[in-house]
């Protein structure tokens, strides 16, 4: 049957992480659902983000210990970098995951149409496909899940030659000699670092008075100085002044310390955030509030128009793939009954940054833990001091945790060294379950591994950390 | 507190295993009730140390029918409360110790410990050994008993050390977290919603309470309306906890239909007028046709517990009754095999009792249905919450005169009487009930069936 000539329950537009994850909990709950994907299924997160972001990043990895294979013993001839090659295996791994998704939604039997999906006056969802015919649909709810993308700035407008976006520096066919990377957030790093690997001079340039704006900042501290051994050179408290593309190079001029700086590269990255795709959907025929270049919703998704939702980065900020998914599960669940009444308040949001060094970070930073709670308890514990990282040969960075002094209850937690984004989820979940101090110091870590420093980290806090 | 339970505590000791005086006894929570499983207790009457006298009211337990006023057998002195008030605790686990010594023996070689002026307090009981005494005063033996016998409370570590250092009982807070668990917030709304409630005159744990959340909570008039508030009496509160239990626990659904009176109406008109023993009410007959139903669908006369579908023996029938002191529901027994005589002679004892403050544990326990009569309140249809332990309850309205068209579909006058049955989807399905229902009616609209028992 045409989907034409269904009533569907649930309409998702976009893809993403949001919608597809969303669709396929519909799909559970024995929902009709219809997913609208204008380009490729799993959205940028999989596609243009978070997957193939973290392929180059595994390959630069694998360079860096190569290189450093020598202090364990391996010795070895010359190692070279096949930049074409590790592009394609960035790509291979997305397009891997992207049929993933597509047999997963076919599995759960959601009806997935390729599209352009946009809201005429009567709620009717109007799909354009690529080739054909467009396609009119109705459904009970409608779920706008359509992402964001990145904000371009005026004075350096992306022309996906020079002035690369995220999307750009996935693709590229050759390393630039030199890269400009205008933005020191999440995208910005990891991509300056993996450059910079590869043998590019990178230079990264901020605004903000220091790196990773939004982190704690002795992290920023840590991690400024660590890209810059690696011979990275970062310019922060820099402003934009003006720039143009010239005889093949970008030339920027920045305000940097009261004086003008040029800087002149092969490429620029511009990674200064993101903004919500808003744009073309119809949303002006609705009570949809736009609050600056976001969809206002309320903690379920729901807009002010009855019967159309929002969820993920089209909602604003945090812009991140596991954000979009819990609130596109939250989404549907609320409308099939099975959660009403005020939603609990967001567990804490864990955010990762997999530059080298990695660094990974949940709840309040320590400034914001001081302002909103006054007395604190702050541990640090360096991983010069674990046993597990001196064994790995990376015995650098540092876990810091901070509770309420008063109540005991963990407010934040700020890691930096090897694979700290896959130890920020004990805290996440120690957070999410509401545990103290003492239910953490009561917990045995295993030995020898690096997650004995979040424990160490904890003790510290309290003046009782071992191994230090 | 308007109830006056019958009930005795068990104040029949079990033999003490712990060595203690012999005189030690146990205070158990007692089971007033068929399907009463576990109690609540709501207020103890007296601080520990205190003597009390045989009929002197001990403590107040809610059951989930009621509070009832637990009254001494015999002379004795409370030497410990080791359940503070708001705990719930399953039938005969022990809440407190008390002696049988006489006062006035006691204070012959000890005098009685001061009222320590927060009964939710463990007092520094004197104890009646040695042994006793050395134990640390916070943690005295019959503590772990106690707190092995309280049923689990799902509850967040942070919300726990929260609630311990502002002393709010963890059995008190409503959780939002998963499965009930109760998170930090639900402490800090906990405290909000007890800053709202109380006037700011209030007492001792008030005024800690306050002290402890001064730096994040605003004013105690948290609403911000205008108005007065008033702190509900035990008694409100209860009603209150046990109403929303039951309205959210039970899968109420309703029933609505109308019964033709003429019939009853005449047949009362006669036998009124025939004898002057026992003078019937409309209700006497709404009774009778739901005990006769009762009898008729055994089935239906079930209710629902924790251990599983309860289907009871004899067709109780509850009746509501309206008094100054609250609204009550005293239990017809066997209403089904009794004359309508019977049946009126029972319900005057039952309206008097209520009245005069004077209601049992025993007189509410037990039915699966009430009937809740508004007939004189000039409503027409009526839909009830059900009691909790019950799965009915039949909401009757007042009669009216109304026009229906006759087999002719000429307007011919009926004196109809709208009834609303409320019943647990739990333990009935939309068909028996409506048939149950149906019966109910057959019996109103052909009374002479009734006279017969």
């Amino acid at each position: 049957m045409s989907p034409a000539n269904q009533n569907f329950d649930i309409a998702i537009i976009g893809g993403g992480p949001g919608g597809y994850v969303a669709a396929l909990r519909a799909a559970q709950l024995k929902l009709r659902t219809i997913l609208v994907e204008r380009e490729h299924l799993g959205g940028i997160c999989l596609n243009w983000g978070c997957i193939p972001t973290k392929t180059l990043l595994h390959s630069a990895d694998t360079l860096r210990r190569v290189r450093a294979a020598e202090s364990s013993g391996i010795l070895q001839g010359t190692t070279r970098a096949d930049f074409p090659r590790i592009m394609q295996q960035s790509r291979m791994a997305a397009q891997r995951l992207n049929r993933g998704v597509t047999h997963l939604l076919k599995k759960a039997g959601v009806v997935v149409i390729e599209g352009s999906g946009s809201l005429l006056p009567d709620k009717t969802l109007h799909i354009a496909p690529p080739q054909g015919e467009s396609l009119h649909i109705k459904a009970s709810h409608i779920i706008l899940a359509t992402g964001a993308r990145a904000r371009q700035l005026p004075t350096l407008p992306f022309d996906g030659s020079h002035v690369w976006s995220y999307r750009d520096a996935l693709s590229a066919k050759d390393r630039p000699a030199t890269l400009l990377v205008v933005g020191a957030g999440a995208i910005g790093l990891e991509f300056a670092s993996f450059y910079a690997a590869l043998g590019t001079e990178v230079t990264v340039i901020e605004a903000a008075p220091r790196i990773l704006p939004q982190g704690d900042e002795d992290v920023s501290v840590f991690v400024h100085e660590a890209m810059r051994k690696d011979g990275i050179r970062i310019l922060t408290g820099a402003k934009l002044a003006g720039a143009r593309v010239s005889d093949g190079r970008v030339q920027a001029e920045l305000q940097h310390q009261n004086e003008l700086v040029t800087l002149c590269a092969e490429r620029a990255l511009v990674a200064v955030g993101l903004v919500g795709n808003i744009e073309n959907l119809g949303l002006e025929n609705f009570r949809v509030t736009i609050d600056r270049d976001t969809i206002a919703v309320d903690e379920w998704g729901m807009t002010g128009e009855p019967g159309i939702y929002a969820i993920g980065d089209v909602t604003g900020t945090p812009m991140l793939a596991h954000k979009a998914s819990h609130e596109g599960l939250a989404c549907i669940e609320h409308i099939a009954g099975l959660a009403s009444g005020p939603r609990p308040k967001h567990n804490p949001i864990p955010s990762c940054v997999y530059s080298h060094p990695q660094s990974a970070a949940v709840g309040l930073t320590e400034a914001q833990a001081r302002a909103r709670h006054g007395a604190v308890k702050v541990g640090k514990f360096p991983f010069e001091a674990n046993g597990k990282a001196i064994a790995i040969g990376e015995p650098s960075g540092f876990i810091k945790t901070i509770f309420d002094a008063a109540t005991g209850e963990l407010l934040g937690a700020h890691l930096v060294g090897p694979e700290v984004t896959e130890l920020v989820h004990g805290y996440t979940l120690a957070a999410a379950l509401e545990t103290t101090e003492s239910e953490l110091m009561e917990t045995i870590f295993p030995h020898p591994s690096l997650s004995e420093a979040m424990q160490e980290s904890v003790l510290a806090a309290y003046g009782r950390a071992l191994h230090i | 507190m308007p109830t006056k339970a019958a009930a005795r505590s068990s104040t029949s000791a079990p033999p003490n295993s712990r060595g203690n005086s012999a005189m030690r006894r146990e205070l158990l929570v007692p089971k007033l009730g068929l399907t009463m499983s576990e109690g609540t207790l709501v207020e103890w009457m007296l601080a520990a140390g205190q003597p009390f006298k045989a009929g002197q009211v001990l403590f107040v337990i809610e059951s989930e029918k009621a509070a009832n006023e637990i009254e001494a057998e015999v002379d004795g002195i409370l030497t410990e409360i080791c359940a503070p008030a708001g705990t719930t605790l399953p039938c005969g686990a022990v809440i407190g110790y008390w002696d049988d010594r006489l006062p006035g023996d006691v204070s012959a070689d000890r005098p009685p410990a001061p009222p320590t002026g927060d009964a939710a307090t463990p007092a520094a009981a004197p104890a009646p050994s040695p042994a006793n005494r050395a134990a640390p005063p916070a943690a005295s033996a019959s503590m772990p008993a106690a707190s092995l016998a309280k049923p689990r409370i799902p509850v967040t570590p942070l919300a726990r050390r929260l609630a311990a250092r502002q002393g709010i009982d963890l059995g008190e807070v409503a959780g939002s977290g998963p499965h009930g668990r109760i998170r930090a917030r639900d402490i800090q709304a906990h405290v909000n919603a007890a800053q709202a409630a109380v006037p700011a005159t209030a007492g001792t744990m008030q005024d800690t309470r306050g002290a402890a959340t001064t730096s994040a909570t605003g004013p105690a008039d948290a609403h911000g309306l205008p108005g007065t508030l008033s702190q509900p009496s035990n008694t409100q509160r209860v009603v209150a906890r046990r109403l929303t239990a039951a309205k959210q626990q039970i899968p109420h659904f309703y029933l609505t239909v109308e019964a033709e009176m003429s019939a009853v109406i005449d047949l009362r008109r006669r036998i009124n007028a025939a004898q002057s023993r026992q003078r019937l009410t409309l209700n006497h007959f709404v009774l009778a046709a739901v005990g006769q139903a009762l009898l008729a669908m055994p089935q239906v006369n079930q209710v629902w517990t924790e251990e599983g579908i309860l289907t009871l023996a004899s067709s109780d029938v509850g009746m509501a009754v309206d008094t100054e002191n609250g609204l009550w529901a005293p239990v017809l027994r066997d209403v089904g095999c009794l004359s309508l005589g019977a049946i009126a002679a029972a319900a005057s004892s039952l309206i008097a009792k209520a009245q005069a403050g004077r209601l049992s544990g025993a007189d509410m326990q037990g039915g699966a249905i009430t009937v809740s009569n508004a007939g004189m309140h000039d409503v027409t249809y009526m839909a009830s919450i059900i009691n909790p332990g019950q799965a009915m309850i039949l909401g009757v309205g007042a009669m009216r005169e109304v026009f229906r068209p006759d087999a002719e579909g000429r307007p011919a006058i009926r004196r109809e009487m709208g009834m609303v049955l409320s019943a647990d989807h739990r333990v009935l399905d939309g068909v028996s009930a409506l048939k149950f229902l149906k019966l109910v009616v057959q019996g109103l609209e052909q009374p002479a069936g009734l006279l017969v028992t």
